[in-house]
């Protein structure tokens, strides 16, 4: 066995202090009770998944750039875990708001907007799984990286000006933050992004791994192909 | 006078490495021939030398100049005839030709494009839609296509699949004036005799490598010595 | 080269206009669309009104999808797409003039689309016909901007067709209800400062993805 990283132990022990901090630290919250202590994983994988994409962002521009592999397995990477963390958005977003606004399901604009995030970098994955690796591949999927984040923020745009026209059925949530709520929030902030990290770290460690399955497969091939010719 | 240098060119699909290290020169008006069965690379390498396929590693030279420098330039300088026609068949004769020179930037007239019809005996069809043309007729009309920009390399993917012997003369004639025309011409070919007529020199490649060059005068030992080589 | 995109639409044009059946698919496939709509509501029913913009909108973008393929699709048959390629510095141009094509085309179907929808549906105008008209015209004109560089994509890698809506439908949510409201502000009327606001929100995705599309193109069309 390998040796566990000094960034995993650290994690680890700072998911138990979130964890802690999260359900017997922070105070209740007056108005909604138990349940509004979902928040802190809620917003910080919403947090994370937008950080996950601008990672797939800058490096599926560095791929274009510089052409390397690795830039474009980040992009990949990065990609996954955060439509994981959108996808934990999606469902801790309606677990949230059923007890409090009685329904599952709200065209809120922040979880909309999730939504579409997900449906974009879903797409990005859909579109990477239909065609075979090659270089031109990485490239393309780069450019649709790309462009899909450009699309973020007008994404954000049009659906909080479209729930606004309407008559809003729900009010802001305002959540009163007291002093112990923000520190529990930003530990878990900070537990969650140590944690995409360590995700991102491993995942690229697979994929490096399989790259070099394959390139040792290939000398295989080559090898026998040579006695082969030489027979 | 060498006009194209490949030098140790590797290309892979996936696990399947398609060209191993090839390394060859083309002369300026030099006809090569490729001979190979099939899945040896043929066409993998002419998609690699026209620019549509990116290779993995190695280098290309075009008059002394690293080809993937000097693209557009080169892009300028050749053409290509694949077994598709690259033609528009819902088009005219004429219109796919004004087209393709206008695409150049030449601005070809009506009447030089009648010329060139005429040259391949193609004049009294002007008006049809390539779609109604036989094989024979659009492998003539796109040999015009590709002459447009007056290339001085021109590649060739298996011309002669799909015509009868009357076209295949035709063909072969058209290529000889190629040849007369000091054009460079790298053609992938099944048919050995028309490979014997026309080429300077013969590669002949089995998976993704080139297994012998033949020069011309030497060309008597082809059929008996070098093709059981690659054909096994 | 602004030169050869002219001639990549005009050569478009007139191989779909003598062909004519791609535009009358994409024309009836409209048509029928919109005619399903209908019954989706109780006669006379007055949710109609709310629904007519969003149906236009949609039935404009699943047509347009049919558009846009078929502008590579005409080289695809032909294998005329490496031709394109082999062309000196041709990747702008194809980008251009395809955008071009796919506009035109869009344009030639809305005009007949359009007012079988107002009939169709009894849709009347608060504001001026222009507005509507000008409406449609920057909405197409981010529609094809992003449509061409995807639709290129999916002809580099033969992606199915349920995969181009797939990658493409997610990134035009933001144009979908810029375009659905700016219709709406028509029919039912409306502040001219909200309009104004969805005006310039559709402006910025036809700048920022004609750009996009402008710079990035040559990485989709480039050599394989």
């Amino acid at each position: 066995m390998k040796k566990v990283s000094k960034l995993s132990i650290l994690t680890f022990f700072l998911l138990i202090i979130s964890l802690y901090m999260v359900f017997l630290y922070a105070p209740e919250e007056k108005v909604m009770g138990e349940i509004q202590r979902i928040f802190y994983f809620h917003v910080a994988s919403a947090w994370l998944s937008l950080f996950a994409y601008t990672v797939t962002f800058i490096s599926s521009i560095l791929y274009l750039i510089k052409k390397k592999r690795k830039f474009d397995i980040i992009s990949q990477s990065s990609a996954e875990i955060g439509v994981f963390f959108t996808t934990f958005v999606l469902i801790s977003g309606p677990l949230w708001a059923r007890p409090i606004w009685n329904t599952w399901w709200t065209w809120d604009p922040r979880l909309t907007s999730s939504l579409a995030l997900w449906l974009m970098f879903m797409a990005y994955l859909i579109l990477r799984a239909n065609i075979p690796d090659s270089p031109k591949k990485f490239q393309v999927a780069s450019v649709y990286a790309i462009i899909a984040y450009l699309d973020v923020p007008i994404v954000f745009f049009s659906i909080r000006w479209w729930r606004t026209i309407h008559p809003v059925v729900i009010t802001k949530k305002h959540i009163n933050l007291d002093p112990q709520m923000l520190q529990t929030l930003i530990v878990s902030t900070i537990t969650f992004t140590l944690l995409y990290i360590i995700l991102l770290r491993e995942d690229l460690k697979i994929k490096n791994l399989n790259l070099k399955l394959e390139k040792l497969s290939n000398e295989v091939e080559e090898i026998l192909e040579k006695k082969e010719l030489e027979e | 006078m060498e006009i194209l240098r490949i030098n140790k060119l590797q290309k892979s699909f996936g696990k399947n490495r398609v060209l191993k290290e090839i390394s060859f020169t083309v002369n300026e008006g030099e006809f090569l021939t490729l001979i190979g069965p099939n899945g040896a690379g043929k066409t993998t390498l002419l998609n690699c030398l026209t620019l549509n396929l990116k290779w993995d590693s190695g280098d290309v030279f075009y008059k002394g100049e690293n080809l993937k420098k000097v693209k557009e330039k080169f892009k300028k300088n050749i053409n290509y005839i694949s077994h598709n026609l690259f033609l528009y068949e819902q088009l005219t004769p004429i219109e796919n030709l004004l087209f393709f020179s206008q695409a150049y930037n030449l601005n070809k007239g009506r009447d030089e494009i009648d010329k060139l019809l005429k040259r391949v005996n193609l004049l009294k069809f002007k008006g049809k839609k390539v779609a109604t043309f036989s094989r024979g007729m659009k492998q003539r009309l796109t040999i015009l296509r590709a002459l447009l920009n007056n290339p001085e390399i021109i590649f060739l993917d298996e011309p002669f699949t799909g015509l009868d012997i009357k076209a295949s003369e035709i063909l072969s004639s058209l290529l000889f004036q190629l040849k007369k025309e000091n054009r460079s011409v790298i053609m992938i070919t099944h048919n050995i005799t028309q490979a014997k007529n026309l080429s300077d020199r013969i590669l002949g490649l089995y998976r993704g490598k080139i297994s012998f060059q033949l020069e011309r005068e030497n060309f008597h030992q082809l059929e008996e010595t070098f093709l059981p080589r690659v054909f096994k | 080269m602004k030169n050869f995109s002219i001639k990549i639409l005009k050569k478009d044009l007139l191989i779909e206009f003598r062909e004519k059946t791609s535009i009358i698919n994409s024309l009836f496939f409209a048509f029928v669309t919109l005619i399903i709509f209908n019954f989706s509501f109780h006669p006379g029913s007055n949710s109609i009104k709310e629904a007519v913009s969003g149906i236009l909108w949609i039935v404009i973008f699943f047509s347009g999808v049919l558009i846009l393929k078929r502008g590579f699709e005409i080289e695809k048959e032909n294998h005329t797409f490496e031709a394109l390629l082999l062309i000196p510095d041709s990747h702008t141009s194809i980008y251009m003039g395809k955008l071009l094509s796919s506009l035109v085309i869009l344009l030639f179907i809305e005009l007949i689309l359009f007012p079988l929808w107002v009939i169709l549906f009894n849709v009347s105008f608060q504001r001026s016909i222009l507005f509507v008209i000008f409406t449609i015209l920057v909405v197409d004109v981010g529609f094809v901007s992003l449509g061409v560089v995807l639709s290129a994509i999916s002809l580099t890698f033969n992606l199915k067709d349920v995969i181009f809506t797939i990658i493409f439908f997610p990134l035009l949510i933001p144009l979908f209800i810029g375009a659905v409201k700016l219709t709406e502000i028509s029919i039912i009327g409306g502040e001219l400062s909200s309009s104004y606001k969805w005006l310039k929100l559709i402006t910025s995705f036809d700048i920022i993805f004609f750009w996009s599309g402008y710079l990035l193109f040559k990485f989709i069309t480039e050599e394989r």
